[in-house]
């Protein structure tokens, strides 16, 4: 227990919470973008049909505001010639017209027999009337009209002229025409039909409304040109756009008055009124519960998978939040064990010191065996704690890259055998075989290599058992690389231990390192190895030996 | 202390540099400076060139002041009107004014006479609603003045005698139907009436007044014969200007009974002779002149010529011209002006060789410099000359932003003398281009009827040459050219930007003939004979309504492709504010950049001056966006 409390704290409880709230968090959070997307999208079938009327209704608002203004463009000049063309022009650009009526106006002071309508002196009759409209084949039909047997259509004429006149009598010299007032005056709107007659000038509606005025009749005989128009329009060929066709399934124009009875009730609809001459249709929009959900969808789509998208990544920080304890725990545990052992390394050569310093303090009388022997034990103690000390600090430098290159061209051959020669010395029980097959030089810093070598030599020596003590080196020299294999028949390595060997302060625990050992010596030699450019690998198998290979650039 | 002052010398020496380099050199006046309406106008001598009598500004009203020569103690206002205007005056005699007063141009007629002296003044005649037309010369006979005037039909003046006694104007003659103007004689009589119905012109004569009227030759309205005045001492040789038989109006000598020209005595090659130069009092011709020449003067009178010497001698840079003269012609009243020189206007004594400042035109831009109108000629596609004027703007003559400012009629023309439109613009950087295309009068008759019915067609493409001539000669800046004008010039404008947009830049237009079918309508049907006129210059809106849809600008917006400046007066006759709405309105939908500027109470050009002020602002501002 005492141990466990020491250790590195893992509080896992608190991920665990974490990732419980966040779960929750996220459940909430779809459910709520459903309901919104759902309510989005019944409010956009309320509101959008205002984006589908606009559009369907442009060619006829346009045909309102361009093609029928443009009648005053020609100031009354228009005779039943012109007005075909124009006409032919309305009709094929706009559907909608089915039918066309020119008056061809005349506003005069003469006292002409004819049927028109007059107000004191001023006679508005109409000269000819035409009728334009496309036959089945789409080709044009222009008709006279009699001005005498019309009784039905001369409605339009009458209106106008009437309109007119009551202008005319409250129109004074302050007057000018606002949009307001051409509006109410130049234009009658009524279900089915637009009348308009030109715009003239302030100027001349005056001279209209001094020949009204003008009773003495003295005054040579004028006529004013005017013409009058009358677009008979049909709504239902107005072309709907569908410029939502994700919110209305179906779009109709519908006679207003439509009692709408046989209909099964869409799962949404709602409706537009037209206006002006369309006033008795309106605008249909119906969607059913089916197609609406596809939209629903199609809009929750994105919301979901945004959330999603944010629910994984929070779950993603905390995996790494959690893999990061985990390293942080071995790491101490590493560094822990490290302690550990290097008090053991320092402590067995300082005892054996301390008992040789206190046998020879103790020691009446040294002989020279016993000062030979004593010596030999400190120096080698000495030795001991110097190459741990060295090997601390040579990996402290890397560790800090303050190490420096110092690179020569040596012979392999000759560094080869000095090495060997060492070997021999220092474990002379330890079988060596060797293979050099080098003939160039190689750059390199002899100091580092050697030590390099020197580990992997301790290392194959150390864990072998007492009776398989052997070692085989083979130098290679390829294309463009050098080999160096060290083989040895030792205790070997578990595989699942071969991916942390090169780590530091790691140690493979088995009896052949109890009596210390740091952890260094293979992350030192790699660091080392690929310090210089070059490249350290092992195989092994377990019991029967293991091959570490070097390989250097040339 | 020191500190202080160092910083306002500094403040002020920056202020300075940074207006004088503006414009390379020249400094930026202000639109306010440029239009400017001169105090003082209409100086007119006494016919004993004691006085001097002026129309000036009281209490917002123009009245008529007096500056006595002799004795300059006793200089006086004359008149005293708080809300009327002076409307005109002359000198009945060196005692008597008449004048006429007026609020509005609809107003009522009403004359006065005022003794100048006792400033008694009495109406002439009770109001009436009616115009008037003086009978040239203005001579008192026996008590009485001839006018003309359209009591009885408005189309119609008849001659009518007034009565300086107060006496009921009296009808002498009745207008047979079509006489245009009645001209008189220094004796009283009316021997001479010019008649027209807008196709043909006829002169009519007779021997003394009483007498039955004789045709005696007949005129096609291309043919212009202007009568000046009689031959001393004739009763029926008369100098007119005349281009009958020629192509350019020259001065010569008439015999109005018989219908022959007598003696041809002066033309100019290049232009038609102006309307002045004949003395009412000596019947004689003083001097003649040419706009081609830049108004330099022929001179025949002897004193004249003395005085005109005298002051060219003075005035080296600047043309004079005689505004009036007394009798004895020892006092004259000139204008001196030139093109970079808005003009004075002075009392000369020839006696005294003494000169008297009456009226400076624009005091605000005295001493400053401005930019010569220099006349250039070029050759359309059918290889017409055409004349035009540039205004260089200050030390820079290749690749500059030009604006072509196309004048107003087409029966008009663009002539050298001091124009602050164009000084303005030449102010701010811009070469302006003014073409005298065809159908510009003063060119001769060939050159004035081959504009006939050219309107969108070979005027047009007149102006595109002219355009086409500057880019060639490297003066325009081809990127950067703008087109503006007023009236025919507004259409132009319009045309270009729905016809030529890759040309301009930019177009302006002031209450430009957006419709030519609204145009035509401003002709009152029974006022037909004007209408022939107009057939022959522009086309037959009834018969030939194509013509007039293919090129009205209106049926047109929505070729425009490039900015465009509207102006748009409410009470434009002859342009409607409906099509002015629909065109704007056009552009607009069509996403054209097009600034509208509508001024209610404004006609085709602006009158008032804060209007004039905020026209030519938005000019400066729209062009400075888009000429760059």
């Amino acid at each position: 227990m005492v141990k466990k409390a020491s250790k590195y704290r893992k509080n896992i409880g608190l991920l665990i919470a974490f990732l419980a709230f966040l779960t929750v968090l996220y459940v909430i959070s779809v459910f709520l973008a459903r309901t919104m997307m759902s309510n989005f999208v019944e409010s956009e079938f309320y509101n959008r049909k205002v984006d589908v009327f606009d559009a369907s209704l442009k060619p006829f608002n346009s045909f309102f505001n361009n093609d029928i203004a443009e009648v005053s463009n020609y100031q009354g000049y228009l005779d039943s010639v012109h007005a075909v063309n124009y006409s032919e022009k309305i009709l094929r650009k706009n559907p909608f017209v089915e039918d066309v009526v020119f008056y061809d106006v005349l506003f005069t002071n003469q006292n002409a027999t004819v049927r028109g309508v007059r107000f004191q002196n001023l006679l508005i009759y109409p000269r000819s009337i035409y009728s334009f409209k496309l036959n089945d084949e789409n080709r044009l039909v222009k008709e006279r009209i009699s001005g005498v047997d019309n009784r039905p259509t001369s409605d339009d004429f009458n209106n106008m002229a009437i309109k007119m006149v009551n202008f005319l009598d409250v129109l004074d010299d302050s007057t000018s025409l606002s949009e307001n007032d051409i509006y109410r005056i130049f234009y009658n709107t009524v279900p089915g039909k637009i009348t308009y007659l030109n715009i003239p000038r302030v100027n001349t509606l005056r001279a209209y409304k001094s020949l009204m005025e003008d009773t003495v009749s003295m005054a040579a005989p004028v006529a004013f040109d005017q013409d009058l128009f009358v677009y008979k329009v049909n709504p239902q060929k107005i072309k709907i756009v569908n410029n939502q066709p994700r919110l209305y399934e179906n779009i109709r124009i519908k006679a207003i008055a439509d009692p709408n009875v046989m209909e099964e009730k869409a799962f949404l609809s709602t409706d537009m009124p037209l206006a002006g001459a369309l006033s008795d249709y309106k605008l249909q929009f119906d969607s059913s519960q089916h197609f609406l959900q596809g939209e629903i969808n199609r809009r929750f789509f994105p919301v979901v998978l945004g959330v999603s998208l944010l629910y994984l990544i929070l779950l993603l920080i905390i995996y790494l939040i959690y893999r990061n304890i985990s390293i942080n725990s071995r790491l101490f545990q590493l560094q822990y064990d490290f302690i550990n052992n290097l008090t053991h390394e320092f402590k067995t050569p300082v005892s054996v010191i301390k008992i040789a310093g206190n046998n020879i303090r103790s020691a009446e009388k040294i002989s020279d065996q016993e000062r030979t022997m004593y010596g030999k034990i400190l120096d080698q103690e000495a030795d001991k704690l110097n190459n741990l000390m060295n090997k601390l600090l040579s990996f402290t430098q890397i560790e800090n890259k303050s190490l420096k290159f110092k690179g020569e061209y040596i012979d392999l051959n000759s560094f080869c055998e000095e090495v060997f020669d060492g070997t021999r010395i220092k474990y002379p029980d330890l079988e060596l075989t060797y293979n050099l097959d080098v003939d160039s030089k190689m750059y390199t810093d002899p100091v580092l290599l050697n030590s390099v070598f020197q580990n992997l030599i301790d290392n194959a020596y150390k864990y072998s058992e007492v009776s398989r003590k052997f070692i085989d080196i083979s130098v290679q020299q390829k294309k463009k690389h050098f080999i160096m294999k060290f083989s040895d028949k030792g205790i070997g390595i578990n595989k699942n231990e071969l991916k942390n060997i090169f780590k530091k302060f790691y140690r493979v625990k088995n009896q052949f390192n109890q009596g210390g050992s740091v952890g260094l010596g293979l992350a030192f030699c790699k660091e080392i190895t690929e310090f210089m450019g070059g490249d350290i690998k092992v195989y092994s198998v377990e019991g029967e030996g293991t091959t570490f290979t070097l390989s250097f650039p040339k | 202390m020191n500190l202080k002052n160092l910083f306002s010398v500094l403040i002020v020496l920056f202020v300075f540099t940074s207006c004088k380099q503006e414009q390379g050199g020249q400094s930026r006046v202000p639109i306010e400076d440029f239009f400017v309406k001169p105090e003082r106008t209409s100086f007119k001598l006494s016919p004993d060139g004691s006085k001097v009598a002026y129309l000036g500004v009281h209490d917002h009203c123009k009245n008529i002041f007096i500056l006595d020569l002799k004795e300059p103690d006793s200089s006086k206002q004359l008149t005293y009107q708080v809300n009327l205007n002076v409307q005109s005056f002359f000198w009945l005699n060196s005692q008597k004014i008449i004048f006429s007063n007026t609020q509005s141009t609809s107003d009522s007629l009403r004359m006065f006479q005022i003794d100048v002296k006792s400033e008694q003044r009495k109406p002439l005649f009770a109001p009436e609603k009616a115009r008037l037309r003086w009978v040239y010369p203005i001579v008192e006979n026996n008590g009485s003045l001839l006018v003309g005037m359209n009591k009885r039909d408005s189309s119609l003046f008849d001659l009518y005698r007034v009565y300086l006694d107060g006496r009921q104007p009296q009808l002498v003659d009745q207008n047979p139907g079509s006489v245009m103007s009645w001209i008189g004689s220094p004796d009283g009589e009316v021997r001479m009436a010019l008649t027209s119905d807008s196709v043909q012109e006829s002169i009519l004569y007779r021997k003394g007044n009483g007498l039955p009227f004789k045709e005696v030759t007949k005129n096609d309205f291309e043919t212009i014969f202007v009568p000046l005045g009689f031959v001393k001492g004739s009763d029926k040789n008369i100098f007119a200007l005349s281009n009958q038989n020629r192509d350019k109006m020259a001065l010569v000598e008439y015999d109005v009974e018989n219908g022959k020209e007598l003696r041809h005595i002066y033309e100019h090659k290049r232009g038609d002779l102006g309307v002045e130069g004949y003395s009412n009092n000596l019947q004689e011709m003083l001097y003649t002149t040419s706009f081609a020449d830049n108004y330099k003067k022929k001179i025949f009178n002897s004193a004249y010529e003395g005085v005109y010497k005298r002051l060219k001698g003075k005035f080296s840079d600047s043309e004079i011209s005689f505004l009036d003269s007394d009798t004895t012609l020892n006092g004259f009243i000139v204008r001196v002006y030139s093109d970079v020189h808005p003009g004075e206007t002075y009392y000369y004594n020839r006696q005294k060789d003494d000169l008297q400042l009456l009226n400076e035109e624009n005091p605000k831009l005295k001493g400053l410099e401005f930019n010569s109108m220099e006349e250039v000629e070029f050759l359309s596609r059918d290889n017409k000359n055409i004349h035009a004027y540039i205004t260089y703007p200050r030390n820079k003559r290749k690749n500059i932003p030009v604006v072509v400012l196309v004048h107003d009629g087409p029966n008009r023309r663009a002539e050298w003398g001091f124009d602050p439109e164009v000084q303005f613009l030449a102010n701010r950087g811009y070469a302006v281009f003014q073409v005298n295309y065809r159908g510009s009068i003063g060119y001769g008759k060939e050159f004035w009827t081959a504009g006939f019915k050219e309107w969108g067609g070979k005027i047009q493409s007149d102006i595109t040459d002219g355009v086409a001539w500057l880019i060639h000669q490297g003066i325009a800046d081809k990127n950067n050219i703008a087109i503006m004008g007023t009236g025919f010039g507004g259409y132009s404008a319009l045309y270009a930007a729905a016809f030529n947009p890759s040309l301009y830049k930019c177009a302006i237009s002031s209450s430009g003939y957006s419709n030519l079918f609204t145009y035509f309508r401003e002709i009152p049907p029974h006022l037909k004979h004007y209408v022939q006129l107009f057939y022959r210059i522009i086309g037959n809106p009834e018969t030939e309504p194509d013509l007039f849809q293919a090129i009205s600008p209106i049926f047109h917006a929505d070729k425009v492709r490039i900015p465009v400046l509207f102006f748009q007066g409410g009470k434009d006759k002859y342009s409607s504010v409906t099509d002015a709405n629909q065109f704007v309105g056009k552009l607009k939908s069509n996403e054209i950049p097009v600034r509208y500027v509508f001024k209610k109470d404004e006609g085709k050009r602006f009158r008032n001056e804060e209007n004039i002020v905020e026209y030519y602002q938005e000019i400066e501002k729209f062009l400075g966006q888009y000429l760059k």
